[in-house]
């Protein structure tokens, strides 16, 4: 049995000992998952440390201010300065420390966060501000009125404050309602599309690889 | 003296085993005894292929390959394709990961794509490896390849040596983004989507996430999108036309079975539900559907 005939049998066994919970919980099942979690999440430490934290920050840090690079060195002592401010929350009398960098992440966030809605979302608004009737072909007006009255009933939908007694609005909100859950059904269904995709891909993978039965 | 069940009571306790039984024969029969299903290319596809097919040689394309095993798939077949489209065109190609398990599963793939097209690693292509993501890095990402990314994945050699490397510096270089993987952040369409960069975009998702990436698609900020392995096969039919497939691919074979999946939940629901009203109605509060 070579390398790869061996790799094929152990992840047809995972496969195997995974699903069998569908039969009912079980031992293996349980053995199996767990070294796949610490599979997941030992893997995840390597790569962070070997591709990411080591190379960008332990190695201009350990080289000094003397190692050729002194802007790597001098960013990486910032960070490991900003890092370790975090800790003191576990120190009553030195908590205020922590808040220095909770104020600057919270502030680089809510910065980062509003130019960035800005830049996703504004397209969309101006998408919805077109004319609705044009000079394009009769199924783009259609589409262009369903995408007023869907707007229109979902807006309405969260209109809190005021217009109780309005029924346009109730009967809005109504609409609005069934709208949202059309759309939520939308969503599940693509869910469980992807959830039979990888379960297709698994069974694919026994029969083909594993059992040999189809091509 | 407790009554027997009948059918409808006994339908509705199934053993929930049976529709797992269920389910697995009806996806694994077509995988057997295959069929031919018609494919209609849509529009978010076609977009995605023409995006890519409008790249002249010599243009940077950056891609974000971070499927992994739990995308399989979805992503695989979308890769698959894009990354023999992109060889083909001859385009010079970053490849990146914002997941650690990317690259391990996208790196052997690349290097088959391109050494079917001759495609030479250092001048024409090249791996940065993995670096997770937040807004911030997305931003600084964009704006200094160099800064982030020190060294490439394959070798480990220090990305200013890379020939490529060294007249591409930030986003304003690149082409067209495309990012394959489960669920791509919308931070890509955010900040290099979005001003300075305005970069033409495109995404192959799973299916799942394919509801909230339609509204980009709409208004453009997303040139094309392959959705699951639906997008997947609409896009290998694409590729099959163009002469750079010889047949369909993983996307058509996992689209089979798919197509006779929902069936049986259709089935299953319907079922439950006249169950649920047609079973008799048993003293106060143990009855049918309406009586509750």
């Amino acid at each position: 049995m070579n390398f790869d005939t061996a790799g094929v049998w152990l992840a047809a066994l995972g496969t195997l000992a995974i699903y069998s919970f569908l039969y009912k919980e079980n031992r293996v099942f349980r053995l199996v998952e767990h070294i796949f979690t610490g599979l997941a999440v030992g893997y995840t430490f390597y790569a962070t440390w070997t591709q990411v934290l080591q190379p960008k920050w332990w190695n201009p840090l350990v080289a000094g201010p003397g190692g050729g690079n002194q802007v790597a060195f001098l960013v990486a002592l910032v960070a490991l300065s900003l890092g370790a401010l975090w800790y003191f929350q576990f120190i009553p009398k030195y908590r205020w420390l922590s808040y220095i960098v909770i104020g600057v992440t919270v502030g680089a966030t809510a910065g980062t966060t509003f130019k960035g809605e800005y830049n996703a979302q504004l397209p969309q608004v101006m998408a919805l501000m077109q004319p609705v009737i044009s000079r394009h072909p009769p199924y783009v007006l259609w589409n262009n009125l369903i995408m007023l009255f869907t707007f229109s009933a979902i807006l309405s939908y969260f209109f809190f404050s005021f217009g109780e007694k309005s029924v346009t609005l109730e009967k809005g909100r109504l609409v609005g309602r069934y709208l949202m859950m059309l759309t939520f059904g939308v969503f599940f269904g693509n869910t469980v599309m992807t959830r039979f995709a990888v379960m297709i891909e698994r069974v694919q993978f026994l029969l083909r690889d594993w059992l040999h039965w189809i091509r | 003296m407790n009554e027997p069940m009948t059918f409808w009571e006994k339908v509705e306790n199934l053993d929930r085993r049976w529709l797992f039984l269920a389910t697995f024969l009806i996806v694994t029969i077509p995988m057997i005894k295959p069929v031919r299903l018609p494919i209609v290319v849509t529009d978010e596809t076609r977009g995605y292929y023409n995006s890519l097919n409008a790249l002249k040689a010599g243009d940077v394309v950056f891609l974000n390959s971070a499927w992994d095993a739990g995308s399989l798939a979805e992503n695989r077949p979308q890769a698959l394709g894009t990354y023999e489209q992109l060889m083909k065109k001859g385009v010079r190609l970053i490849v990146y990961s914002s997941g650690d398990k990317g690259p391990q599963f996208s790196l052997p793939l690349l290097r088959q794509a391109a050494a079917k097209y001759g495609r030479k690693y250092g001048t024409d292509w090249v791996d940065v490896g993995f670096l997770p993501i937040d807004p911030p890095t997305v931003q600084a990402i964009a704006q200094d390849f160099h800064g982030m990314f020190k060294r490439d994945y394959p070798d480990g050699t220090p990305i200013e040596q890379i020939p490529l490397m060294q007249s591409v510096k930030s986003m304003h270089d690149v082409a067209l983004f495309v990012d394959i993987e489960y669920q791509p952040t919308e931070d890509w369409i955010k900040f290099v989507n979005g001003p300075p960069y305005h970069t033409p975009m495109i995404f192959g998702v799973a299916s799942i996430v394919s509801t909230s990436m339609f509204p980009y698609v709409a208004t453009g900020q997303l040139k094309g999108m392959l959705v699951g392995p639906r997008g997947a096969a609409e896009y290998e039919k694409l590729l099959v036309d163009d002469g750079t497939y010889p047949n369909f691919g993983e996307g058509y074979r996992t689209v089979l079975p798919l197509g006779f999946a929902p069936v049986i939940i259709v089935f299953f629901v319907l079922l439950g539900n006249l169950a649920f009203y047609l079973k008799p109605r048993r003293g106060a509060g143990g009855g049918g559907g309406l009586a509750r």
